[in-house]
């Protein structure tokens, strides 16, 4: 196996609809930035991974259309789509693809027009089996629902606790200039913002974004002749889970996500995330994941994460910065959403994340969610090889 | 001279794919007690002894079929819950009250509305439905063998 | 690279659908997998899964079928196209680190009406109004091939005869009647130039394949199948700026995988090939994008009975997508009866002393993307 390299990150500015172009010209537009980044032209590039979630683009394999868009013509090319995580499987395909040798160039691509869907939520549904489950109607909304009900219920979590996930979220997305939603809000405007799904409410819920999103991963030998200072892959992990969210143990605690944590932690060497881990970029859709992610990735105790919002230990100038982009709380463009975690990791270790960069940043973390609260990914990236 | 805004054309599209989806052995025989005996029926890992709600073929978990029905009652406990206030295409009618219901006799979660109280106040909806709140099924007169042959479970102090 | 070997097979029954679940059609496919190379469920450390979310009308199928497969807890990723593009990304996972794999695509086309689904393949702004599908798609392709090579319908017919004939005889494809050159050109026409007869059986149907690296593949199966070149290629959406009468992804996939085998002449190195063909002409066009004769010399080569399985280089005797057409799993299924025949365990359709050979598969409209493997045994 070999040692992998990122040597170009991009993605476009994230907006409720991209009328001025098509999933294609858009593919286009995100591809074009990162072969920008790392100075490459699109002939260097070997294999192509591309990720989407099908129905949101209302396009059955929007993958066949935008081969185009994603400079592939010709080119190996392979479709992933796992829900929500669609974005960091993508990734991962594609550093499989070169830490098997196969290739020694391989770039990911994820494109999601969420806003063309006229309703996010009825398409949502149709994850749900429609044999058992789809008539009570739940959606995404209802896991981060679910979860923040239990997560009170069990370790006494609170409201203002998640108001200030919110707030810490979406003062960074200001400082990120891709980011969808930039407002800034207090706990006051979280809490008095309209009920959604009880106890969640809409400033704790994500927007549906347009947008598009690319990374190239290289071997340790083509790294060095492109990319003076390349993001190197640590370890990445997947894994899964039942189907059915009736079996999860217990709702508050994501254990499922402890598991692929360690596994991802003893293939990087991290043996204390919490010091040794700079930046997460986490993917929580809803203020309520991003208490049950830091519990289960091990960065605190069980129900310990809100009293550490409280004392600022997950903000930009604490002692881990949590989702300094502002995360997909901001922009959720769903099967990119995963691999803009990746780029933002890429992008802090790197010291290209501007305005809201983590001074010093070397080690980071990039998550993603799908399913049922059913599927994880993850990776993490250095600024040193390992 | 004012230069002419740029104009972006919007193609209106659905997707109106008709399904018919196999509810297969496992299913139909779950449903069909439903329809016909308002009965719920677990079914029972061999190897692990769990009570599956909903049935599968199979348990993922020890990876063999199930064959075993058990007979689980119709009213359980809530283990989790989410009210809905929102209103989207195709989905039920807000308010609505999600809940994840531990059957007595299941080693798992089924997924069913709790209705039978007023939801329109999540203030005071969130005590009435909330996590412990015991619930029994409300059937449907008129069953056609699927999931919403129950209306709903309904809180059981509620009158 | 270490190389990679198949050492377990498991198929459901192909069928017209209707009364199964595909996940419960994964537990089979895949419970049957695993008896066939003698292992368990533990012993697999990686999940890699492959369908349609469409065809099933749910999001995110694998949710459903890859617990189904044996991945409950375990590492995983999910393809979604052909079978065989899981198998390539299977194979470049297990060159990154990954042991004992299961690769498995659940074809469903029975649940929704599969031209509508494939109509939705294409964009809403320039193509999708027309009403095209993946049928009238091939239709339109024959008739470039057609018009270019001079190709006759009674060529094509030829195709139909002979792949229908060999599905008759094969139990683990869908139950097909065979057919005389006579009733193909007399079933009604779909889209000129394609009979009815001229395109696939759409059919639902679920394969699982044990993958193992070498070390431990040895010490699992009596005879693993090895997987000593694979290539996947994809050509452009705009079938305005393709030459539509070749078959240039199918070219492109096999030229890699011959490079990566070593294969320099295929029609005298490879004694079976399982290609899913599209339609019948998509098979005639397969013959020369896989170098098995010159372009515009396919019909040559389906009139010669070369093709036949009694014939120098056996084409499709599975039955091929002719006789059964699980979409999303027809490629794996194809790589499932390759492996079969190398081990000799094709039963009524066995090839005599095949020592290598090859499958392929397209996937989007007129062949836009496609995939081809090259298989070996010891
Ligand atoms: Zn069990």
């Amino acid at each position: 196996m070999r040692r992998v390299a990122i040597i170009g990150v991009g993605q476009t500015k994230f907006r409720t609809r991209r009328d001025d172009a098509t999933h294609e010209e858009l593919t286009f537009e995100g591809v074009s930035r990162t072969l920008e980044d790392a100075g490459l032209s699109i002939s260097q590039i070997d294999s192509f991974i591309y990720g989407t979630m099908d129905p949101f683009d209302g396009v059955n394999s929007p993958d066949k259309w935008c081969v185009g868009g994603a400079g592939a013509v010709g080119k190996p090319f392979i479709k992933i789509s796992t829900g929500g995580t669609t974005g960091l499987t993508a990734g991962i395909a594609a550093y499989h693809q070169v830490a098997s040798g196969a290739f020694d160039i391989s770039m990911a691509v994820c494109t999601q027009r969420v806003g063309v869907g006229d309703d996010a939520q009825s398409i949502l549904n149709t994850c749900v089996c429609p044999i058992y489950e789809r008539d009570a109607g739940a959606g995404a909304i209802s896991i981060g629902a679910h979860q923040a009900s239990r997560h009170m219920f069990k370790y006494g979590s609170t409201d203002y606790q998640r108001a200030l996930i919110s707030v810490d979220a979406h003062k960074n997305a200001l400082n990120n200039p891709n980011a969808h939603i930039q407002v800034d809000v207090n706990p006051e405007d979280v809490l008095n913002s309209r009920m959604i799904e009880w106890p969640l409410r809409l400033l704790e819920c994500c927007p549906r974004s347009d947008g598009a999103c690319a990374v190239i991963f290289a071997s340790e030998e083509a790294a060095k002749k492109l990319c003076p200072h390349p993001a190197w892959v640590w370890g990445e992990a997947s894994i899964l889970d039942s189907y059915w969210w009736g079996e999860r143990p217990d709702l508050a605690d994501w254990d499922v996500l402890s598991l692929a944590g360690r596994r991802l932690f003893k293939m990087a060497g991290i043996s204390n995330p919490l010091k040794e881990i700079d930046v997460a970029e986490l993917y929580a859709p809803f203020t309520s994941q991003i208490l049950l992610e830091l519990e289960a990735l091990g960065f605190c105790g069980h129900g310990e994460a809100g009293p550490l919002i409280e004392k600022g230990v997950f903000k930009m100038d604490g002692e881990m910065a949590v989702t300094p982009s502002g995360g997909v709380l901001c922009t959720n463009p769903i099967g990119a959403t995963g691999l803009v975690r990746l780029t933002e990791a890429v992008l802090q270790v790197t010291g290209k994340a501007g305005q809201h960069q983590v001074p010093g940043a070397e080690v980071a973390l990039a998550h993603a969610w799908g399913g049922t609260m059913q599927l994880h990914a993850l990776m993490i990236v250095g600024k040193h090889k390992r | 001279m004012a230069e002419k805004k740029e104009e972006f054309i919007k193609v209106k599209a659905n997707w109106n794919i008709p399904f018919t989806h196999s509810a297969g052995k496992c299913a139909s025989h779950f449903f069909q007690e439903m329809r016909e005996k308002k009965r719920i029926l677990g079914i029972r890992c061999p190897k692990c002894q769990r009570v599956m709600l909903p049935p599968r073929s199979f348990c993922e978990r020890c990876f063999v079929a199930t064959t075993d029905w058990v007979p689980v009652k119709d009213e359980g406990v809530v283990e989790s819950v989410s009210i809905n206030y929102m209103e989207y295409t195709g989905m039920p009618k807000p308010p609505y009250a999600i809940a994840f219901i531990r059957l007595d006799g299941s080693d798992s979660n089924l997924m069913h509305f709790v209705g039978g109280v007023d939801l329109s106040d999540w203030k005071k909806a969130k005590d009435l439905v909330k996590i412990g709140t015991r619930v029994k099924a409300v059937w449907k007169e008129e069953r056609e063998g699927r999931m919403t042959d129950i209306m709903y479970f309904k809180p059981v102090s509620a009158k | 690279m270490e190389r990679i070997g198949i050492v377990g097979v498991g198929m459901t029954p192909i069928s017209s659908g209707k009364k199964e679940v595909f996940y419960d059609a994964s537990f089979e496919a895949a419970r049957r997998a695993l008896a066939d190379a003698r292992l368990d469920r533990g012993d697999l450390d990686q999940v890699v899964a492959a369908g349609y979310d469409l065809a099933c009308g749910r999001t995110i199928t694998n949710m459903y079928t890859t617990p189904a497969a044996g991945g409950y807890l375990k590492d995983e990723t999910r393809i979604s196209d052909d079978g065989m593009f899981a198998l390539a990304q299977a194979w470049m996972r297990m060159g990154a680190g990954f042991a004992t794999t299961m690769c498995l695509a659940y074809g469903v086309s029975s649940e929704a009406p599969m031209p509508l689904v494939s109509n939705l393949m294409f964009e809403p702004l320039f193509h999708r109004p027309f009403g095209m599908h993946s049928g009238n798609t091939a239709a339109l392709q024959a008739s470039v091939y057609c018009a270019e090579s001079r190709t006759k319908p009674e060529d094509a017919a030829l195709v139909v005869v002979k792949n229908l004939r060999q599905g008759s005889k094969n139990p683990r494809s869908r139950r097909v009647k065979p057919v005389t050159a006579k009733q193909v050109e007399k079933s009604p026409m779909a889209a000129w130039p394609l009979r009815e007869l001229d395109l696939p059986n759409y059919s639902d149907g679920t394969v699982g394949l044990i993958l193992a690296p070498e070390h431990e593949a040895k010490r699992i199966s009596p005879c693993p199948v090895w997987i000593e070149g694979i290539g996947w290629s994809i050509d452009s959406y705009y079938l305005g700026e393709r030459n539509l009468a070749e078959l240039k992804s199918l070219s492109e996939a096999a030229r890699r995988a011959y490079l990566m085998a070593g294969i320099k002449d295929p029609a005298r190195e490879i004694q079976v090939f399982e290609v899913a063909e599209q339609s019948s002409y998509y098979e005639i066009m397969a013959y020369e994008a896989l170098g098995l004769i010159s372009p515009g010399g396919g019909a040559k080569l389906i009139r010669s009975g070369a093709t036949e399985i009694s014939g120098r280089i056996p084409v499709n005797p599975s039955g091929g997508a002719m006789a059964s057409d699980p979409v999303a799993a027809t490629g794996l299924f194809r790589v499932a009866e390759a492996v079969l025949q190398l081990q000799g365990r094709a039963g009524k359709v066995q090839v005599k002393g095949a020592q290598c050979a090859l499958a392929s598969v397209s996937s989007g409209p007129a062949g836009q993307a496609s995939c081809v493997v090259i298989l070996r045994r010891d």
